[in-house]
């Protein structure tokens, strides 16, 4: 999809007045949050499984171009024909180019983030004619409706079934049910058809192994399994950053990311590709490729404070822990990644002064990393896209935040470091405070405070502490401790 | 007796400067030596929080000269104790003798509900209330300091009083420093969520204990159901002291 973070504000103010799709979300949240605690308490040790894969990822993206090399040097000997694309304009093209030569007319695809990013389908469907029909289920509706994905793990978790049905309805010719079984059953004869008569499928990557040459891809649909195996020729896509050095890394991964994703141990499909199929063998592309998408991250990983970034296992499992996400929906965040995982990503790939709605509309209150399983510390990651954007940043995007703020800040510092100047100001905000205020609380408030007061009070206490340490100094101070005393005597004769 | 430094965030002083006093009178009542440094102001958390490193690492400086003679500092907001901890050594690596001291100071600032139970071995103030209270997980409490068990065991420790379960406890009340007044309609949507389920508790009186969250619930809850009262922890137990010291 195309990216359009700029407009954040005025879709979220659609977006956080529908208190049935919030309530909704925070249903949705609770369940998830309950099958991923159970799935993740299952293991022996938690705690040692999550520190596993934070250092897998860790050192995985330390030594991203040796392991990148070696996945290339492997797949290449099994077979597959390994692309690089430098940016979303060079990985549609080369897709394209694919298309192209191998006569294709109909795409099937696994559902595929990074295929979002670079919105493949649009271009192909434009550039090359053919027709694209996403595999997955929720993604399928997502594309029939034409709207952004709502999660990236379940792109249409926040659409009814009415809404489903009636997609389904007016796209593939349902007999309107809301019974799921026969809604995925039609669904299920809809795609078998055009499984059949796909000449490529083109799917993400979940994990490419280095020491192997292999992909890894996990689903609980069916959908992934059909794209890599039916048509002449597979596509794989993949961000640099999702490769592990060997199958037992790789698989400690997919375990923490179905435990952390759906609550399952393991997904109903796991594929293990090692390329096309020999000559006898029934089932695969005869043709496979894997496109290696840059777009931005090689920036990334130049970057030792931001490298962190590119541990991400796209698990989903920020999603349900994060209180804007659940509020606002996916929508305003304007790209295929919403979420604290996207406001993570988002602002390196786009740039920082296109996305900076993202990373303040957040309340730093580490919900995801405390559940993130890949070890990124969102928190800080928010500082420093904050302070990048204060202090400006060309390699991200950032021009010079505000002079104007900067200072604002200054003058605010100055103050913070003479107290007689911080009482001076103190004493002056508490009587503009108090113009609006009765009985201790304030009800309305100038300039930007005005978006406090215009939704809630605030406290203003009759004194300082200031003003109480020094009467409880003179005063206080010897009755209280006469008190303690007494009290303490009392206490030993319980 | 042992010494304990106070350490009041600035809206503490400006806007809740009861709040402060209740520290005063409860960490009293334990037997506390207490100190306040007159010329401490705020810890850098809102520059901190905005970016703006340069002042951040000013006022951390400044701060660390004021406290880094104490041996125990105190301070009623796990937020502001978070800054001090957790982002002052990050903002001075790399001065190298600043961070030093940064780091030392750190080990040394206590937020108050860990100070009495971790620190000081106290789970009991010896206080009673009658009545349903319910507690809100504070974000920079729970997760950036992880401090988690030691405000319920001293609310678990007042006599009579019976604590509901909060449903979505943990989840933050929309506060945010800046967030609140940059993203209105999200933080206050997300205060209304936090106060439908205080609601939902049954219970009189929402206890928090970061006075970022008090101003935000306390507020919202004044404004729109003024018979339900947020509040701070602290204030709890030094209002409800059996002997009625602070009453």
């Amino acid at each position: 999809m195309r990216a359009d973070p700029q407009n954040y504000v005025k879709v979220m103010e659609e977006e956080v007045v529908k208190r049935d799709q919030i309530e909704f979300m925070a249903q949705v949240g609770a369940v998830f949050n309950m099958l991923t605690a159970n799935a993740l308490g299952q293991l022996e040790d938690h705690g040692l499984a999550r520190e596993q894969s934070e250092a897998i990822r860790e050192n995985t993206v330390e030594n991203l171009p040796e392991l990148l090399e070696e996945f290339e040097r492997n797949a290449v000997a099994n077979g597959m024909e390994v692309l690089w694309a430098a940016d979303a304009a060079e990985a549609c093209a080369i897709i394209k180019d694919l298309a192209v030569k191998h006569e294709v007319k109909v795409i099937t695809k696994g559902k595929s983030m990074i295929t979002e990013e670079i919105d493949l389908n649009h271009y192909l469907e434009e550039e090359a004619g053919v027709k694209i029909y996403e595999g997955d289920l929720g993604e399928l509706i997502v594309q029939m409706r034409g709207t952004a994905p709502f999660h990236i793990v379940g792109p249409a978790i926040n659409l009814n079934i009415q809404q489903i049905a009636q997609t389904l309805v007016d796209n593939i010719g349902m007999e309107y049910t809301e019974e799921a079984t026969e809604i995925a059953g039609n669904v299920r004869d809809f795609m078998r058809r055009q499984f059949e008569q796909a000449d490529m499928g083109i799917t993400g990557v979940n994990m490419a192994v280095a020491s192997t040459g292999s992909i890894v891809l996990v689903e609980n649909e069916g959908n992934i399994r059909w794209s890599t195996g039916a048509p002449r020729v597979h596509v794989a896509v993949m961000s640099l950053e999702k490769v592990a050095a060997n199958t037992a890394d790789a698989f400690h991964i997919m375990d923490m990311l179905s435990r952390s994703c759906t609550g399952q141990g393991m997904t109903s499909y796991v594929s293990v590709i090692n390329g096309p199929k020999d000559a006898g063998e029934r089932d695969g592309a005869e043709k496979m490729y894997v496109v290696i998408l840059d777009n931005g991250r090689s920036k990334i990983y130049a970057d030792e404070e931001l490298r962190q970034a590119l541990r991400c296992i796209r698990c989903g499992r920020c999603f349900i822990a994060c209180p804007v996400y659940l509020t606002v929906g996916a929508y305003p965040y304007g790209w295929c990644y919403p979420g604290p995982m996207g406001a993570v990503i988002s602002p390196l790939l786009l740039g920082l002064d296109d996305t900076y709605h993202i990373y303040e509309a957040c309340t730093l209150c580490g919900g995801c990393e405390s559940v993130c399983p890949a070890g990124i510390k969102h928190v800080e990651m928010f500082h420093h896209y904050r302070a990048m954007k204060a202090a400006g940043n060309e390699t991200f995007g950032a021009s010079r935040g505000s002079a104007l703020e900067r200072a604002g800040f200054k003058g605010w510092a100055a103050a913070v470091k003479n107290p007689a100047l911080f009482e001076k100001s103190m004493g002056l905000l508490r009587f503009y405070l108090g113009l609006g205020s009765e009985e201790g609380q304030v009800h309305k408030m100038p300039g930007p405070l005005k978006a406090w007061s215009d939704y809630r009070d605030l406290p203003r206490a009759e004194k300082t502490f200031r003003q109480y340490w020094a009467e409880w100094q003179k005063t206080g101070k010897a009755e209280n401790e006469a008190a303690a005393k007494a009290d303490e005597g009392g206490r030993d004769n319980e | 007796m042992q010494k304990v430094s106070l350490f009041i965030p600035c809206a503490v002083d400006a806007l809740m400067g009861d709040v402060g006093a209740d520290t005063v009178e409860l960490l009293s009542s334990l037997g506390f030596d207490l100190i306040y440094h007159e010329e401490q102001t705020c810890c850098g958390q809102p520059a901190v929080s905005a970016g703006h490193l340069e002042a951040a690492r000013d006022i951390a400086r400044r701060f660390i000269e004021i406290f880094e003679d104490d041996e125990i500092i105190v301070s009623p907001s796990g937020s502001c104790v978070n800054t001090v901890k957790n982002d002052y050594p990050r903002l001075l690596a790399g001065e190298g003798d600043w961070q030093r001291r940064a780091e030392a100071l750190g080990e040394r600032v206590w937020e108050l509900s860990q100070f009495l139970v971790d620190g000081a071995g106290i789970e009991d103030v010896n206080a009673a209330f009658a009545g349903k209270i319910a507690y809100h997980k504070s974000c920079h409490i729970l997760r950036a300091l992880g401090i988690d068990e030691q405000p319920l065991k001293l609310l678990n420790h007042v006599q009579g009083a019976e604590i509901a379960p909060l449903n979505a406890a943990e989840v933050c009340c929309g506060f945010g420093g800046q967030f609140a007044l940059k993203y209105p309609l999200i933080s206050s949507t997300l205060v209304d969520i936090k106060t439908e389920n205080f609601l939902k508790s049954g219970a009189d009186i929402l206890i928090v204990s970061d006075p970022g969250c008090l101003l935000n619930i306390g507020g919202y809850l004044h404004r729109h159901h003024p018979d339900r009262q947020a509040m701070h922890l602290v204030s709890f137990l030094a209002r409800n002291l059996k002997g009625g010291v602070g009453a």
